[in-house]
């Protein structure tokens, strides 16, 4: 809500002008010649107890390439918790319909973890590129409290504001993730209603309370995740979001992607979240 | 040399060398008694017709070169022998006034010139060639004049005459991008312009987020543009001063002066309080853009697809006040003020925001002797933005602002026909108020709060000194100590000032300069262009003062008495350059010095230019060859890249034809380089976490490695004087992008999927342009 206000009214402006003057046609496509990079490795492996061991790795590829992502075959793959034995991840694809997520690497080993647990990655290819991460699972932070709140229209248009609390722990910097998912029509699909990281800058130790505008209706079922995530997946999110945002935005800077891993794109991270289910009613 | 005062072996020997200028200029009565044989001759140049001072009109004893301008008092002092004498007076514009005079001891002349009515050649042809040699022999270089009389002869951007934008059409001045009134003075930065509005400092010179300048061309008399070489009164910015003076109004008869236009109207009234003695100017403009989007939505009011059109529209206000005390003695007032709005209105979102400048000062000039003059100032300057937010039961707001109080005497003094001192002091009181954000919601669950309040001092000094050596040497030479005070640390920084010329022959001179200045406070932008929620910043123990050192060399070449060649090479360094790095977040920070990253800049050229003034075909045309660097460890992995107006071609050709006495047809022409421009390279896809969707993420290998297509546009104008009954009027008529080019904007890459599936099938590259051809006219009278 913070973030360049200005700027967006001035795009507004922008997209006004560029709106009264479209049928000037101001907008043209164009061949742009780009240097030809080696591609780089792209990892993401989420942590999660109960679950198993499961990664992506594929490669970043030229902005004009066939859209299709490049899986990286063969790769040795491994994680180690603590000074444990590390595990190795098998080379095989699978896909997860129901998230339409595509992994590349398995283990069926189920993650058991702990606060102050260590994991750490490391990724060596055919071609002897090597990527590596190391993450720290955190403390799940509780959900104070969440509600939902309809404004004064009638019955039939009203819609309903979230609004989630949680208590900050004052002895140390933290960084959340908050996710909201909601059912579509399809029989397996879920929408995402809000992705919003946040941050203790202003409010350390207080409690923190996040409010959505009015958008939820009647009946809806809402699963509200809270992420307790590491600062690095926190600037790595927040990256990846002004990168997207840069391409498009006469004003922007480029943005670097700050990977949580070295030697390639991408994050390898634990998850540690609360969730709860709301029913709007 | 750049030091701070806790380290207490350092301070002593650069003050040392300030003591002993100091010292070398009390020996200067030597000087001064040699000229004790000679005799002064002074007074005040005004325009009969309105009584106004006239600046930088040129005052010379016939048939030789000596000769100077007027000051911006409009006082002019020739040191000469005793004898008698023609005396020439002259300004474009003006018919030509040559006096004999006899002079027998210290004479105050004072002088009306008629505006020339007719364009009479010789008229232009003297008052031309008394200028052109003025520039020819002056050490000052680097510098460009423009009157918003010129101006308005142009073609412009909807109609609206910006003295700004005609300033991009000379050499080494770069916009922001089409259509914007920023200023990139020789590899500068949008915030190291020093601009002046009579004295008092503006710190956002812009309306509609860059697109116009806030300086109403019917209250301003003209400007002054230093890209290098500053005299050593100027300090706290690096790259440019910008000088700009208001109209005094008329001192003779009350005249009222506006313009209709396709997207403002101006309104000026002017007159004498006391006739000859006093006078009043007061100025002011609207856009009405909003009066017709208004219209729009109220009429779409029904129509549930409809999106309002936000309000958008600004005015401002100058007024100015000029009071003769005495045959010594004149006090000034002068005063801005100007609004940005941006309103957006619905059920449940409402965004308000707003920013604009407040500007006042009042001058008393003091003449001691026909040789030593005063002018003592004080100055208020604020600028602040504020947006108001409503979003359901959010409310947002968030402000920020910077004033400033300033006093500061200037005092000159010519201590001989070769001695030409200037000394004097300043002081600033600063406070800048960064970020404050307050967010509440109605049910109390929100309420936050941040935001700083900083002071600062900023203090200068300076002596210079117009040494004429010789009839074909000229050295001008000086120095500015300043500093700046915030959180217990104080910055000094000697700034030394030095300009030669050496006449090689009757119209060829070799010119050079060297300046080194210091900036004290800084812009803090996130968005590589001038917007209105950059923030300003001061030096503080963790962020240390810019400093720049410049170097020219240039030669100026006069034509058939017709044509004005001049060319100059520039070498800029600039240190302690500020940034902010990758992801920096400005706005609810109390810790913003931890997002901002330190590295120096460099920025070098050459500038070729050749101006004609006479006749019925008049212009000039000028050329920039440059280049641009930044380089900061923390940005681009360290790696030296170029800054987005880094431009390697620059050209501008500007023609004025006077088709006949009713009609002048006008031409512009540019052409740039394109700027530089970042461009993703390669791309990933992005799975993200279960239930999330998966996207595109772009990654940018290095900063500014590409370049955006050439921009080159033809502008074309046309002023058509009416005959009203009364008064004077004109329709002036304007072509802006006459051969209507699709100037790059900015290029961004399209993600190309299937509709039903979101597929992707592929990526293209799109070229956004801005302006088409735009015709407009304005109305413009007098009466």
């Amino acid at each position: 809500m913070t973030t360049f206000p200005s700027l967006r009214a001035f795009l507004f402006l922008l997209l006004l002008a560029a709106g009264l003057v479209s049928a000037c046609d101001m907008e043209q496509e164009i061949e742009v010649k780009l240097p030809v990079l080696p591609p780089q490795l792209v990892v993401e492996c989420y942590l999660e107890n109960g679950q198993p061991l499961r990664l992506a790795l594929s490669e970043s590829a030229g902005y004009f390439d066939a859209p299709q992502a490049t899986i990286v075959a063969g790769a040795t793959v491994t994680i180690t918790k603590n000074n444990e034995a590390p595990i190795t991840l098998k080379d095989s694809v699978s896909v997860d319909t129901k998230n339409q997520k595509v992994y590349t690497h398995f283990n069926r080993r189920r993650v058991r973890a702990v606060p102050g647990d260590v994991f750490t990655l490391q990724v060596t290819d055919k071609q002897g590129r090597r990527l590596t991460g190391t993450t720290t699972v955190l403390p799940t932070v509780p959900f104070d409290s969440v509600g939902y709140k309809f404004n004064d229209k009638p019955a039939q248009t009203q819609e309903a504001y979230l609004l989630i609390r949680w208590q900050d722990d004052p002895a140390m910097k933290n960084f959340y993730r908050l996710l909201t998912h909601k059912k579509d029509s399809s029989a397996n699909g879920i929408d995402s209603e809000m992705d919003a990281e946040v941050n203790d800058r202003l409010r350390n130790g207080k409690k923190i309370s996040y409010t959505t505008t009015y958008r939820f209706d009647r009946n809806d079922i809402l699963d509200i995740k809270l992420f307790h995530v590491e600062e690095n997946y926190y600037n790595f999110i927040s990256s990846v979001e002004d990168a997207r945002r840069a391409n498009g935005n006469p004003f922007a800077q480029p943005v670097n992607i700050q990977s949580t891993v070295a030697g390639g794109f991408g994050v390898f991270t634990f998850l540690n979240y609360e969730t709860k289910r709301i029913i709007i009613k | 040399m750049h030091f701070q005062t806790q380290h207490t072996h350092t301070p002593w020997p650069a003050c040392r060398h300030f003591f002993l200028f100091f010292l070398f200029l009390l020996l200067l009565p030597g000087l001064q008694a040699k000229a004790q044989d000679r005799v002064s001759l002074t007074g005040t140049l005004r325009s009969a017709a309105s009584g106004e001072v006239l600046i930088g009109a040129s005052v010379a004893v016939a048939g030789t070169t000596n000769g100077v301008e007027t000051n911006t008092n409009g006082v002019y002092t020739l040191t000469l022998v005793p004898g008698t004498y023609q005396i020439q007076f002259s300004y474009l514009g003006f018919e030509t006034l040559t006096r004999e005079i006899t002079l027998r001891r210290n004479t105050r002349l004072n002088v009306e010139l008629q505006e020339s009515a007719s364009q009479l050649k010789e008229v232009v042809v003297e008052a031309q060639r008394n200028t052109f040699q003025e520039r020819l022999s002056t050490p000052q270089m680097s510098m460009e004049t423009l009157s918003s009389r010129e101006a308005k002869l142009l073609p412009a951007l909807f109609g609206e005459v910006d003295i700004i934008k005609t300033l991009q059409l000379k050499p080494g001045i770069q916009s922001g991008g089409e259509g914007s009134s920023g200023l990139f003075v020789r590899g500068g930065s949008s915030d190291q312009n020093l601009v002046l509005l009579d004295d008092a400092l503006v710190y956002n010179p812009s309306h509609l987020f860059g697109f116009f300048s806030v300086f109403n061309p019917d209250a301003v008399r003209g400007v002054e543009l230093y890209k290098g070489g500053f005299p050593a009164q100027f300090g706290g910015r690096l790259s440019s001063v910008l000088d700009v003076k208001l109209r005094e109004g008329n001192r003779k008869e009350t005249d009222v002066s506006g313009g209709i236009g396709l997207i403002a109207s101006r309104l000026t009234v002017e007159g004498p309080i006391q006739k000859d003695k006093s006078s009043f100017l007061i100025s002011g403009r609207r856009t009405y853009v909003d009066v017709f989007t208004r219209m729009i939505n109220k009429g779409k009011e029904n129509d549930p697809d409809w999106s309002p059109i936000p309000d958008y529209y600004f005015y401002d206000f100058n007024a100015k006040a000029t009071f003769d005390l005495g045959p010594n003695d004149r006090l000034f007032f002068s005063g801005y003020y100007g609004r940005d709005y941006f309103k957006f209105d619905d059920e449940n979102f409402n965004f308000n925001f707003n920013w604009g400048n407040r500007v006042a000062s009042a001058r008393w000039m003091h003449q001691f002797s026909p040789r030593f003059f005063v002018n003592t100032t004080f100055s208020a300057s604020n600028y602040e933005y504020q947006i108001q937010n409503q979003l359901d039961i959010y409310s947002f707001s968030l402000t920020s602002n910077i004033t400033d109080f300033s006093l500061k005497s200037d005092f000159e003094y010519i201590a001989s026909d070769k001695h030409h001192l200037r000394f004097g002091g300043a002081i600033t009181d600063h406070t800048f108020t960064v970020g404050r954000l307050e967010s509440t919601s109605q049910d109390g669950s929100v309420n936050e709060n941040a935001g700083n309040t900083y002071t600062g001092q900023e203090y200068g000094a300076y002596v210079s000194d117009d040494w004429t050596f010789s009839p074909s040497f000229t050295l001008s030479y000086g120095l500015r100590l300043s500093g700046f005070v915030n959180g217990g640390k104080n910055f000094l920084g000697l700034e030394p000032r030095a300009a030669a010329s050496y006449r090689l022959s009757e119209t060829l001179t070799l010119k050079g300069n060297y300046t080194r200045m210091y900036q004290y406070v800084h812009l803090i932008s996130n968005s590589g262009a001038s917007l209105p929620t950059d923030i300003w910043y001061p030096s503080s123990p963790g962020v240390r003062p810019q400093r720049s050192d410049q170097y020219t060399l240039g030669l100026t070449k006069l034509y058939k008495d017709k044509y004005l060649f001049s060319t100059e090479a520039y070498y800029k360094k600039m240190n302690h350059q500020l940034d902010l790095r990758d992801g920096a977040q400005i706005f609810g920070n109390n810790e913003l010095e931890q997002e901002f990253v330190f590295g120096s800049g460099e920025s070098y050229g050459q500038e070729f230019y050749v101006e004609k003034k006479d006749g019925k075909t008049t212009g000039w045309i000028g050329y920039t060859l440059s280049w641009s660097n930044r380089t900061f460890p923390d940005i681009n992995n360290g790696k030296t890249f170029p800054t987005r107006f880094d431009r390697r071609h620059d050209l501008s050709i500007v023609a004025i034809q006077e088709v006949s006495k009713r009609v002048s047809a006008t031409a512009t022409f540019v052409y740039g380089t394109g700027n530089a421009f970042s461009l993703p390279v390669q791309r990933f896809i992005f799975q993200d976490v279960p239930g999330e969707d998966y996207t595109v993420i772009p990654v940018y290998p290095e900063r500014n490695s590409f370049r955006l297509a050439a921009y080159h546009r033809l502008d074309l104008g046309l002023v058509l004087k009416l005959r009203p009954k009364r008064g004077s009027s004109d329709l002036t008529f304007s072509v802006y992008n006459a051969y209507n080019r699709r100037n790059p904007y900015f290029v961004y890459f399209e993600t190309l999927q299937e509709e039903d599936s979101d597929l992707i099938t592929g990526f293209v590259a799109k070229q956004v342009s801005l302006f088409p051809v735009i015709p407009s006219v304005t109305y413009n009278f007098k009466f």
